[in-house]
């Protein structure tokens, strides 16, 4: 019986199988979302004028107004693609 | 009687005892290498086709991915050049606007003023431009 019981171990031993899972590699984020953020001025030493100020005023509203189209773009494209990882992984699931 | 112990008095069949036990030994190791690889044999058929299944799949499960993640990219791609465009055409225009504004050109702000603002640019403490001059003035 322990001979029988060893043998039958070495052959499930053989056809042991390995539970084998594949993971979807999560994609690349697009260039255009990772661009670096765009930096706010400060205002030159000395006098400055109003008209300088508004100036500087200005661009660093648009630096500040163009990093946050690209947070929340980042931010939408994250959301959108976990929900694409997801759906192709039940897909996957679903063929099983 | 067993097979196994049929096999082994076979095998041992008039020998002393060592060697009885060394041919048993012998039969069951025989038994032990010859089930393993016929398991193994078909272990391992079954294994190529479970992988072969599972890299088709994986492929097109890729593929079904890069082709929903190709709408999103391209959507959303889309959606935040063109509002930095915008946004980047608009500051020239108010960049134009600000030179253009020539009540204000001759204004010119108080070092305290300038002190705050730089200070918010870089998230400084401002309080440290209490001490500056809060009069501006003209230039001409």
């Amino acid at each position: 019986m322990r001979v029988l019981t060893i043998l039958a171990v070495c052959l499930l031993a053989g056809c042991a199988t390995t539970k084998l899972e594949s993971k979807l590699v999560f994609p690349d984020v697009p260039v255009e979302l990772m661009a670096p953020a765009e930096p706010m001025n400060k205002l030159p030493d000395g006098p400055v004028k109003a008209t300088d100020a508004l100036a500087v005023v200005n661009d660093n509203y648009a630096a500040a107004n163009a990093n946050k189209v690209r947070l929340e773009g980042l931010q939408q494209w994250i959301k959108e693609t976990e929900a694409n990882v997801k759906a192709a992984n039940n897909k996957k699931d679903a063929n099983k | 009687m067993g097979i196994i112990s049929s096999i082994t008095s076979l095998a041992s069949g008039g020998m002393s005892t060592v060697y009885k036990y060394l041919a048993i030994g012998g039969v069951v190791l025989a038994l032990l290498v010859g089930a393993f690889f016929y398991g193994k044999h078909f272990g391992d058929e079954d294994s190529k086709l479970a992988i072969a299944n599972l890299t088709a799949k994986y492929e097109k499960q890729m593929t079904d991915l890069l082709g929903l993640q190709t709408v999103t990219n391209t959507k959303i791609v889309t959606q935040v050049v063109t509002k930095v465009v915008t946004i980047h055409d608009n500051k020239g225009k108010g960049d134009v606007a600000a030179h253009n504004d020539t009540d204000d050109a001759n204004t010119v702000l108080s070092p305290k003023w300038t002190c705050i603002h730089n200070a918010a640019v870089d998230s400084s403490d401002p309080t440290a431009c209490d001490s500056l001059p809060s009069t501006g003035g003209t230039q001409k």
